[in-house]
């Protein structure tokens, strides 16, 4: 009875493996070509890149904010580094840039939330719309061609045949998982996330570990925005545009709680490639993009739901 | 007539996935009379009342209501029947206000969905006056203290028609003079014959005013004494299964050093006004008051947790600022909040990682990683002197008894090592065994050299436990009483204005 039990509740607190592989076998029944290496290889390139942002937004979750500027932050720095090349500028010091403007917008998201107590939500709506515009204004609201081909040409490099492109997101998801399950300072963002008060008050300084959780997330759309030129060739203005609203989906999806303190990151990587794989057999199948919009909300819905109904079941009564 | 109880719960069982809370509990209830529940920290007092008011579902068993049978399968059904509960964790909106709280249950009972406010704050103002108690209806009940929290709480149940009354630890936090309010409440509601219920672990108000007591233990009644039945001995002894010779051991016989601590005319506010005093080094000073009184935002101010508006601090002699309280752990202070719930343990992470959250150094390798090795060997350690009741150091806080998240949250307190310990209401919700440890604890790090300032509710508590004691009333310092004479009667006097 309690044996069975506990199985049970092992299923119901790891359901998102289960939907994933639910995943896997629908996928490779509906098309052919699913299983092939060149698409496994396509899907990891296609979700690098939300990828390193769901983690950055993993981190906010966790400490149970939001993040709504990751997409246009990403897009920001994508612009910068395309035309800060054509400015002639040397490689290394676009990088820089690109990166340190994302760091920047993430720590003036951190300053305003954490420092001026002003509500995540509405901040970040505001960056986002900042850095948007900015992404506009510096490329003339067209693409801009990256003018780096040792840049470029990491697209097509593979690395003991994985893309070297996904070789960011496997390191990112390795720095996340060591972060959040081996080192002090993952626990106490978990900590801050269910409890903050109590937290402050065991001497730790909350201020600062909130803020430096703006700072990565900064720091990693801005990894996303270079890797999208790699990706695409260009800067472009709309660039990231909806990636925050896949990345909490994705984050959400791999069991993290929207109001802090839970989530993990090997659940997250899950995550990230349940979502990318509902777009990627759509394609495979050619649905509309239409259809597709609304199949993977519905999804999302799903997955979101019967979660929420085992950690009602799971959850201690008052 | 037919029966003359008016609460029936027989053969009741209840367990937490492995845990059995409550087996075969069959426990009886007349009307117009004070039962009391007493037992250990995690006998399953409070399962036992929470099952009867519907927040949580028995395995089996029956309940009868005035000789109905119920199945309780929410809250608001057993509202409707006339039960009234005053859970041991409160259940307050926090950002909403007292008059708000009060009334939160009938907010959506108003004709045509409009509420006039200023109405509900004078029938607020009203009733907390009836019972004897003084709260701005107006205030945000996250901004009160725990005692004025746990008045919202008694006010609330009270609100309503109640037939049965249900009461769970409601004076861990009070102080002797908001007590006997409550108890003369009690007694009216007796007269008007309706059914208490009454949970504590201060033995001798139960004593007092119990017409029944019931002991469980491990889940199970040992057994029900009538009035008269029972004295503190016997009661603790069902209790625990062993005498306890001592309730307050005496400390090895240690010379009060230096000065550590002193405060000078410090204020915030108008609750705490030009308040000084000393700490020295290996004594426990005590800090009593009525509720109200400033006690918390005293130590609060020294800790960091919130800023004074003026007055100043010497650690050691020298004028220092504590600007939070991460500088304040590092200069050698540490705090164990009143209020457990919020500011103390984290409910939703394992007992492991909370006691370790105030010294993370402590247990990491290079100050980075975690060595959970080590982590859990001390943690096993303090659970076990801190006599913690739990199915293993990962279970979530959330899952103990309250009396066992008071032990986490103070074992989480002591887990690091600094000069000074601020321990507010420290032994609130712990059973007289585990107190009796506690204090040995205690005593074991003052005669180390540590210096402990208790604030307590508890007047024998701070009798038993303190070298010296700060009486505070309305925000000042009302006096100062050295070990010889502290005893109830002063610190009554001193801290209600009798006496100056
Ligand atoms: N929601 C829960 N989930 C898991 N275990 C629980 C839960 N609530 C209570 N328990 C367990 O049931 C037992 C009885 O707990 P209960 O809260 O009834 O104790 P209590 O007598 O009220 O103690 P205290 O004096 O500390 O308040 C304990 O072992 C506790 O750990
Ligand atoms: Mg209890």
């Amino acid at each position: 009875m309690t044996n069975a039990k506990r199985i049970a509740n092992f299923f119901l607190e790891n359901n998102i493996y289960i939907v994933i592989i639910i995943m896997i076998v629908i996928c490779s029944i509906l098309t052919s070509n699913f299983y092939t290496y060149q698409n496994i290889t396509n899907l990891m390139k296609q979700n690098t890149i939300i990828g390193i942002l769901a983690f950055g937004q993993l981190l906010i979750i966790l400490t149970g904010d939001i993040d709504l500027s990751v997409g246009s932050i990403c897009g920001a720095a994508n612009v910068a580094v395309s035309v800060l090349l054509r400015g002639e500028m040397s490689l290394p010091a676009t990088l820089m840039i690109a990166l340190l403007l994302g760091i920047g917008m993430g720590a003036a998201n951190g300053f305003f939330i954490v420092f001026r107590a002003l509500p995540p939500f509405i901040v970040t709506l505001a960056m986002m719309t900042i850095a948007r515009g900015l992404a506009y204004i510096w490329s003339g609201g067209r693409p801009i061609n990256v003018v780096a081909p040792e840049l470029v040409k990491i697209n097509n490099t593979l690395v003991a045949r994985i893309p070297q492109l996904a070789t960011f997101l496997i390191l990112v998801f390795i720095i996340m998982l060591i972060l959040l399950r081996f080192t002090s300072y993952g626990r106490i963002i978990k900590a801050i996330g269910s409890n903050a008060e109590a937290v402050r008050l065991a001497g730790l300084r909350v201020n600062l570990y909130r803020f430096s959780v703006y700072i990565i997330t900064g720091f990693l759309c801005s990894l996303g925005g270079i890797l999208g030129t790699v990706r695409t060739g260009v800067g472009s203005p709309v660039f990231g545009e909806g990636y925050e609203l896949d990345a909490i989906a994705m984050v959400v999806i791999g069991g993290a709680s929207l109001s802090g303190g839970k989530g993990d990151a090997v659940k997250t990587i899950v995550g990230i490639f349940t979502i990318g794989m509902i777009s990627n057999i759509m394609n495979l199948m050619n649905v509309s993009p239409y259809l597709q919009q609304v199949i993977k909300g519905v999804i999302i819905l799903a997955a979101i739901y019967s979660q929420a109904i085992t950690n009602n079941k799971g959850r201690l009564a008052a | 007539m037919g029966t003359n109880y008016s609460v029936e719960m027989t053969n009741i069982y209840k367990s937490f996935g492995g845990v059995h809370a409550l087996k075969d509990v069959s426990i009886r209830f007349r009307p117009g009379e004070i039962h009391s529940i007493v037992g250990e920290n995690g006998a399953g007092k409070s399962t036992l009342i929470k099952i009867l008011s519907g927040a949580y579902m028995r395995d089996s068993g029956e309940i009868l209501i005035h000789g109905k049978p119920v199945m309780p399968r929410n809250t608001y059904d057993m509202k409707r029947m006339g039960i009234g509960v005053i859970y041991q964790e409160f259940s307050l909106a926090l950002d909403c206000t007292v008059a708000e709280n009060i009334f939160i249950s009938k907010l959506s009972e108003k004709k045509h969905g409009l509420i006039n406010w200023k109405k509900l704050n004078q029938k607020a103002a009203e009733l907390t006056r009836d019972l004897g108690f003084e709260i701005n209806p107006t205030e945000i009940a996250g901004n009160l203290g725990v005692a004025f929290q746990q008045i919202i709480e008694i006010t609330k149940a009270l609100s309503e028609d109640i037939d049965i009354l249900i009461l769970d630890e409601p004076t861990a936090v009070l102080s002797p003079l908001e007590t006997e309010k409550l108890f003369s409440i009690l007694d009216r509601l007796k007269e008007k014959g309706v059914t208490i219920i009454y949970i504590s672990h201060r033995l001798e108000d139960v004593l007092r005013l119990s017409d029944e007591i019931t002991v469980l233990r491990d889940g199970e009644v040992r057994r029900t004494f009538a009035r008269g039945e029972a004295d503190g001995d016997g009661l603790v002894s069902e209790m625990i299964g062993r005498n306890v010779d001592t309730y307050y051991p005496q400390r090895a016989k240690t010379e009060i050093g230096e000065e550590v601590l002193r405060v000078e005319h410090l204020n915030r506010g108008n609750v705490v006004r030009d308040v000084s005093f000393q700490v020295f080094k290996g004594e426990v000073l005590g800090i009593a008051g009525l509720l109200g009184s400033g006690k918390t935002e005293t130590v609060r101010l020294i800790f960091g947790a919130d800023k004074p508006d003026s007055g100043d601090i010497y650690l050691h002699g020298e004028k220092t600022k504590i600007t939070s309280p991460y500088d304040a752990m590092k200069k050698g202070i540490n705090y164990l909040s009143e209020n457990r719930k919020e500011e103390g343990v984290i409910l939703q992470m394992p007992i492991q990682e909370n006691v370790t959250l105030s010294d993370m150094r402590a247990i990491c390798k290079n100050a980075i990683f975690l060595d959970k090795k080590k982590e859990s060997d001390s943690v096993e350690n303090s659970v076990e002197s801190f006599q913690v009741k739990c199915d293993g150091i990962h279970s979530l806080v959330a899952s103990l008894s309250g009396g066992n998240q008071q032990k986490v949250s103070i074992a989480k307190s002591l887990f690091v090592n600094t000069d000074i310990a601020i321990l507010d209401e420290p032994t609130r919700g712990v059973d007289v065994g585990a107190k009796v440890e506690i204090y040995n604890i205690i005593n074991q790090l003052v005669s180390e050299g540590l210096s402990v300032i208790m604030v307590s509710s508890e007047i024998e508590e701070i009798i038993g436990m303190c070298d010296r004691v700060l009486v505070i009333g309305k925000g000042q310092v009302v006096g100062t009483l050295m070990k010889g004479e502290v005893d109830q009667e002063n610190i009554v006097a001193l801290s209600s204005g009798i006496k100056s």
